[in-house]
Order: structure tokens, then sequence, then C-alpha cells
């Protein structure tokens, strides 16, 4: 079923391509929302992934699934993101006294997203402080409910890897957890 | 290989062992043998509580919001113009491929044909000059052959002295003994 719209929209049928978007586009958004914690960026995330996928299905193996195929796009594109925002991050954050201080025009200060979604923040927070590809292993198996075997396909990273990377980053989440609570 | 190196760790503070807890694969024995470490064990007990507490902070985290309505047909008109660029600049490329390999292929064969020419040309001059030359020297040969024919001869009994000593002598040495038979028979 899924393979014969594939098909057809590897040979640009129009239709086909837009089934291809409706099916995938919430689970793509899904994974870019919680790498990157932010809706706009996610969406913009998401919209290249889709465009990228679509426009470079020739490369596809139409045996294979796409699922993991379109989600590897998706998380490399948000991995990219999260560097590039570091990197921004390095060059512009930096106040006169050398102090990190928040960008006004971005995306709204963690202060005020705590405001507004308490837990959505405190994820954000936890998640901020994973690396990026530990940050895909956990959104992956957490909220995507993946096998192991399924995020080794989008990741390419190996069965024991991925489980190491999960253990290490539910270890430094269980770190973060306490001490947020000694904070409050 | 030993039986015991395939078994995983039984390090108890292990990563290996850990991850094993969190994917429910101990044995039954090994589950037996972990809960008793468990009592004895303070800091064992404190990052279980720890990583437990981490899936459930993990499920409780909220869905994602629904993506706007227009997304999808943002999406596809993104997709449609992005594959007709893709399809203009197929097109450029080919053209200038094409461009580039026609003029590769009209520079390649003038200069092959000039080659050609020039070859012919050559062909024909050598010719012309071989038969010139020849001709020369079958005038001179004949207006010259006077002035030439003693050289010539001289050259020729030189050489075959030189090359024919042998012969000579023997010429010589019949002529010789001839001579001396007819004057005995004269006697």
């Amino acid at each position: 079923m899924e393979e014969d719209f594939l098909r057809l929209a590897q040979k640009g049928d129009a239709a086909s391509i837009t089934k291809l978007v409706e099916t995938y586009q919430q689970r793509v958004f899904n994974v870019c929302y919680r790498m990157l914690g932010e809706a706009t960026e996610a969406e913009d995330a998401t919209q290249e992934a889709l465009v990228k996928a679509v426009t470079s299905l020739h490369s596809y193996d139409i045996e294979r699934p796409f699922k993991p195929w379109i989600l590897r796009i998706a998380s490399n594109g948000c991995i990219d993101r999260i560097r590039r925002r570091k990197d921004t991050l390095s060059l512009d954050g930096m106040g006169e006294d050398g102090a990190w201080e928040w960008q006004a025009g971005n995306s709204p200060s963690p202060e005020r997203e705590y405001l507004r979604n308490e837990r959505h923040s405190a994820v954000r927070a936890v998640l901020d402080d994973l690396s990026p590809a530990d940050r895909m292993v956990v959104t992956l198996f957490y909220w995507e409910g993946m096998p192991y075997t399924e995020i080794e396909e989008v990741t390419g990273l190996t069965v024991s890897a991925i489980k190491s990377r999960l253990f290490r980053a539910r270890r430094t989440i269980a770190e973060l957890l306490v001490q947020e609570e000694t904070y409050a | 290989m030993p039986e015991k190196l395939k078994m995983p760790s039984q390090d108890m503070h292990s990563e290996v062992w850990w991850i094993r807890v969190l994917d429910d694969e101990l044995t039954p024995d090994e589950e037996v043998r972990w809960e008793a470490h468990l009592l004895a064990c303070e800091s064992c007990r404190q990052e279980l509580a720890a990583l437990t507490r981490v899936d459930v902070f993990l499920s409780q985290v909220p869905a994602p919001p629904a993506l706007p309505a227009g997304f999808t047909d943002a999406t596809v008109q993104l997709i449609a113009n992005k594959q007709r660029w893709h399809r203009m600049l197929s097109f450029l490329a080919g053209v200038l491929v094409i461009a580039v390999i026609s003029l590769l292929v009209v520079g390649a064969a003038g200069s092959m044909l000039s080659s050609f020419e020039q070859g012919v040309g050559v062909m024909f001059s050598a010719r012309a000059i071989l038969f010139h030359s020849f001709i020369q020297t079958v005038l001179a040969l004949l207006v010259r052959w006077r002035m030439i024919m003693p050289y010539m001869v001289g050259t020729a009994l030189v050489a075959y002295a030189l090359v024919m000593p042998n012969g000579l002598l023997m010429t010589f040495a019949f002529v010789w003994l001839s001579s001396r038979r007819r004057a005995r028979g004269v006697v």
C-alpha cells in the first residue's frame, strides 16, 4: 500500500507526494519539536526535511522502510540546527561583561517558557544539556517508542552504542532532576 | 569459546548490568541476586530510584502541538517549486554539458583534420622533393658521365682489389701460367 504511493511519488506524482507529506509530517514534526524545543523552528525543520526527502526520493531504496529514512533526514537537519544555534550563541550571546545574556527577538526566554508550560520548560532544560545525538536517541526511544533496531536505522549507531548512550543520557537526566529539586 | 566469556558481565555496578536491568533482560536467577544486592547496596537503590523517576518524568511530557492548518499545502507547494528549480537546473546543466562536449568534439575534430591535412601535405611534398632529387641526379650523371666514369671504374677496381684480393691474384696467376705454357709449346 505505502510502497505503491512511494513508487508513484518517486515518479513525481503530485497526489502521491501530497499523501506522503500528510502521512509523515506530524511524526517528523514530533521528532523535530522534541529535538529543537520550539514549535516555529520545528515547523521549519519539518518542512526542510520533507522537501529534502521528496526531492531525493530517487536515492531511496523502496525495499526499505520509509519512516527511519525520513526521520534520519529530519534528525540530521535538527542536529545541524542545534550546532548552528550553538555557534551563533557563541558569537552573539556574550554580553559586555562576558556573561551569557538572553537575545531579545529570538525564541522566548526559558523563564517565560517555564511560566507558560512548566513541564515543557523542565524537559527542554534537561534535554538541552544532552548532546544532539543523545537527545535524538532519547526522543526516538521514549517519545517515538521505537525499538533499538529502528533507532539503529535512523541514527546509524549500533544497538550496543544506542543502549550505552541511552543509559548515560538517563543518568544525566537523573542528575539534572536531582539538581533541579535541590534548587527548588 | 569458553562458556564464561559468552556470559554478560555479572558486575552489578557495571554499565552493561544496569542496561540489562533497565531492559528487563535479567534471568530469574540474576533477578534474585539483584534483589538481594539492592537490599544491601544503598547507592544502587538510590540510582535505581533516580533512573525510574527519569522514565516517569519523560513519560509525562506533554505531546507536541499539532501542525498548523495549511502546513501540508505550503510544504507541497515548496516541494513543487523545488522540483521545478531542479528540473530547470538539470536542463541548464544538460545544455551546458552538451555545449561543452560539442565544443570539445568540434575542437578535437578540427585539430585532427588540420593534422591530417598537414600529414598529407608533408607526404606529397616529400614525394615531390625525392622525385626532384632523383631527376637532378640522373641528369647530372648523364651530363657528366665522361668525367665521372674513370673515377667510378677506379673506385670499382680498388674496391675489387681490396675486397677480393684472392680473386685478383688467381686471375694474375692464371694469366701468367697460360702464357708460360704457350711459350713452352712454341719452343
